[in-house]
Formats: C-alpha cells, sequence, structure tokens
C-alpha cells in the first residue's frame, strides 16, 4: 500500500521539476504496483470485514 | 487551423486539464475531511482507489506541465479504469442485502460508491477533453503555466505526501488490514 503513493509522490516531484523523459513508462510501473496490490487483495479470502 | 485558434484550443485543454486536477484534489480533500475531522479511517480497497484517482491526476498535470499528449490522455484513461474496477469490487461486495456498508456516506452515498461514479465521469471527462485535443505543432506558440495551474500541481503533491504520511501511520510499509 505505501509503494504506490511513494512511487506517485516521486512521479508529481519529477512532473514539478519538469522532467519529461520516460515520464509515461514510470508512470505505467506505479499503475502494475497499484494493480498488484488490487491483485493481492483479491486472492484474500472473501470476508466483509475491509 | 489557424495560429490563433490552435491557441485558443490549446489553452482550453490546459484549463481543463487544471479543472480536471482541482476536481481529484476536491475527492482527496473530502476523503481526508472525514478521516481526520470524523475519524472515519479508510479501508485497503479505499486507499487504493486513492492512489487510483491520484494517477489520474499525475496524468492531468503531466498535460500541464509538458503540454497535452496523447499519450498522457491514455494514461489518464487507464488510471480512471483501474479506479472503476478497484471500486467495482468493493461495491459488489457489499451488493448483497445484508453484508453491510463500510464506513460513513456523502449524500447517501457510501465513498467506493462515489468511486466508482467519479471514475465513470473521469472517463467521460477525458473522452471529451479528447474531442477538442489537436496535436500540437511546433510554430503553436507556447503554453505557459497560470498561476492557478501551479498551485494546483503544488497543492496536489501536498495531498499526496500527506496521504503518504498516513498510510505510513495507519499501516507501515505492509499491506493494510
Amino acid at each position: 500500500m505505501f509503494l504506490p503513493f511513494l512511487g506517485s509522490l516521486c512521479l508529481a516531484l519529477m512532473v514539478m521539476w519538469g522532467k519529461e523523459k520516460l515520464m509515461v513508462w514510470m508512470w505505467l510501473i506505479v499503475l502494475v504496483i497499484l494493480m498488484t496490490s488490487f491483485l493481492h487483495h483479491l486472492t484474500k479470502p472473501l470476508s466483509f470485514n475491509f | 487551423m489557424m495560429k490563433s485558434s490552435l491557441y485558443a484550443t490549446e489553452r482550453l485543454g490546459h484549463n481543463l486539464n487544471v479543472a480536471g486536477l482541482l476536481g481529484i484534489c476536491l475527492t482527496l480533500l473530502i476523503a481526508f475531511f472525514y478521516q481526520l475531522v470524523l475519524h472515519d479511517l479508510p479501508c485497503p480497497l479505499c486507499l487504493l482507489q486513492r492512489a487510483g484517482l491520484i494517477m489520474v491526476g499525475l496524468a492531468f498535470m503531466m498535460n500541464i506541465r509538458f503540454g497535452e499528449k496523447g499519450q498522457y490522455y491514455a494514461i489518464a484513461l487507464l488510471g480512471a479504469i483501474g479506479t472503476g474496477c478497484i471500486a467495482t469490487r468493493q461495491v459488489l461486495l457489499h451488493i448483497v442485502p445484508g453484508s453491510g456498508s463500510y464506513g460513513s456516506a456523502l449524500f447517501g452515498l457510501h465513498f467506493y460508491t462515489w468511486a466508482l461514479l467519479c471514475s465513470v465521469g473521469l472517463i467521460l471527462y477525458v473522452a471529451a477533453m479528447l474531442m477538442q485535443y489537436r496535436h500540437r505543432t511546433e510554430d503553436a506558440g507556447e503554453v505557459g503555466v497560470s498561476k492557478i495551474a501551479g498551485l494546483s500541481m503544488l497543492l496536489f503533491a501536498v495531498l499526496i505526501a500527506a496521504n503518504l504520511g498516513f498510510i505510513f501511520l495507519q499501516c507501515g510499509f505492509g499491506e493494510c488490514g
């Protein structure tokens, strides 16, 4: 859960800094980390206490 | 297309991206209000939905800072679809009668329902922005970053940092829940 937010903060600071190179690829890496966290959540046993 | 017309189109795109970024900042601020003032701690799926909205905000931010590009609109759509998937999962978990709900409600709808509506709204919004988008040519002239755009980017970065801090306090470095 920590990593997607850390990655987002790094991306936001890099955008503000004006670093455009490979930005889309880094964004995609952070999205993959986020969706991996989601898939990990999907594999948990179903319960109604989230 | 006339140069002045192209400039007006780019300015409109810039303003729409600033409006989108401010909308996402407002969403994160409302979530913070419920978290800090009403002591409504976010669940793991709620945090993932916030991260998804932040991903869309980053795409708007790139359009503002570096100028509009089709790639940035594409990643905005990807972020909105990802957020929609996460929100749909949580809506489906609570859709069965008797399965209860999580957290407070705003105007009668829970936050995961709002997240789903927001992601659908964002997809439509980005589609509308793509309709006015024209590929930038070299002689189109510079479209500078306005003061409100700079402030909205700063606010967005501060909100991401604040989220990171609270997530560390709530979950540490690992998975929540």
